[in-house]
């Protein structure tokens, strides 16, 4: 099954899974069918209701602008960086 | 499961309800069928050699054989439920990482082994997530150390997070491949 979070995350993401589980989670919404989504998973859609279980509409997909990658923290220094800048010496 | 064994086929015995002396006769269908059809006996129930595959004695009725049945079936289920479960599926990643953006895979058994493989990147970077291990280092990082993948485990599904970026959590924005082992 094909699985979406209906809440998108703060950069208009939603969270996705396709296989392995047979039920929608809460919070979650099941997409029909293969459609090829634009910019997926970052956009909006439409949600109704099958005898109780959510699904996004079909045809409500809008794409949303794919962000730019967060930039990646520095990597904390090593212990041996540590001692190194400590004793003034250079790797 | 035995049969009736007659000593005078057919043979009933009549008591009239007017109180007339009650007299025997010999019974037989005349109803001119149009197919004999299967008759209820032991031959066409349950013979002495389909009992033994069941293991059952010559006394043993269908409705014991039914019985034995029901309990092999009891018993392969409970065994299947033993047996390894496995699952493929893929998820795009949402581009977001650290222990506030965590991603969670959630599945129709509890995971034992899962195997996550980046679509496209080239070298193919992967992670192995084992059930009960808290940390996962993926195999290509450019992060070192810290790009571990930090687990937790719940139940049928797992879930983590990387302090290093949305690529060592294996969370970019692009298709990640997984195959699950319960």
């Amino acid at each position: 099954m094909n699985i979406i979070e209906i809440a998108p995350l703060d950069n208009g993401a939603h969270r996705n899974q396709n296989g392995g589980l047979s039920y929608v989670p809460a919070g979650w919404a099941a997409i029909r069918g293969n459609e090829e989504l634009e910019n997926f998973p970052f956009g909006s859609f439409e949600v109704e209701y099958v005898d109780g279980v959510p699904y996004m509409v079909e045809g409500s997909w809008i794409p949303g602008e794919m962000p730019e990658p967060e930039p990646i923290p520095e990597p904390e220094p090593t212990a041996d960086e540590i001692i190194n800048a400590m004793l003034g010496v250079n790797a | 499961m035995q049969d009736r064994i007659p000593v005078n086929p057919g043979r009933v015995l009549i008591t009239p309800e007017n109180d007339s002396p009650a007299y025997y006769a010999t019974m037989i269908r005349a109803d001119n069928p149009t197919q004999e059809g299967t008759p209820l006996n032991k031959a066409s129930l349950l013979k002495d050699t389909t009992a033994a595959l069941f293991g059952l004695g010559a006394d043993a009725l269908p409705d014991d054989a039914l019985a034995t049945i029901k309990t092999l079936i009891d018993a392969e289920r409970a065994h299947a439920d033993t047996k390894a479960q496995i699952a493929v599926g893929k998820y795009t990643g949402t581009g977001k990482f650290g222990s506030s953006n965590k991603n969670t895979l959630a599945f129709d058994f509890a995971p034992k082994v899962v195997i996550i493989v980046k679509q496209g990147a080239e070298p193919n970077s992967t992670v192995v997530f084992i059930q009960g291990a808290t940390g996962a280092m993926p195999s290509k990082s450019s992060a070192g150390d810290s790009s571990v993948c930090w687990l937790t485990w719940s139940g049928n599904s797992v879930t983590w997070y990387a302090t290093a970026g949305a690529e060592a959590q294996f969370n970019d924005s692009i298709v990640h491949n997984y195959v699950v082992i319960g």
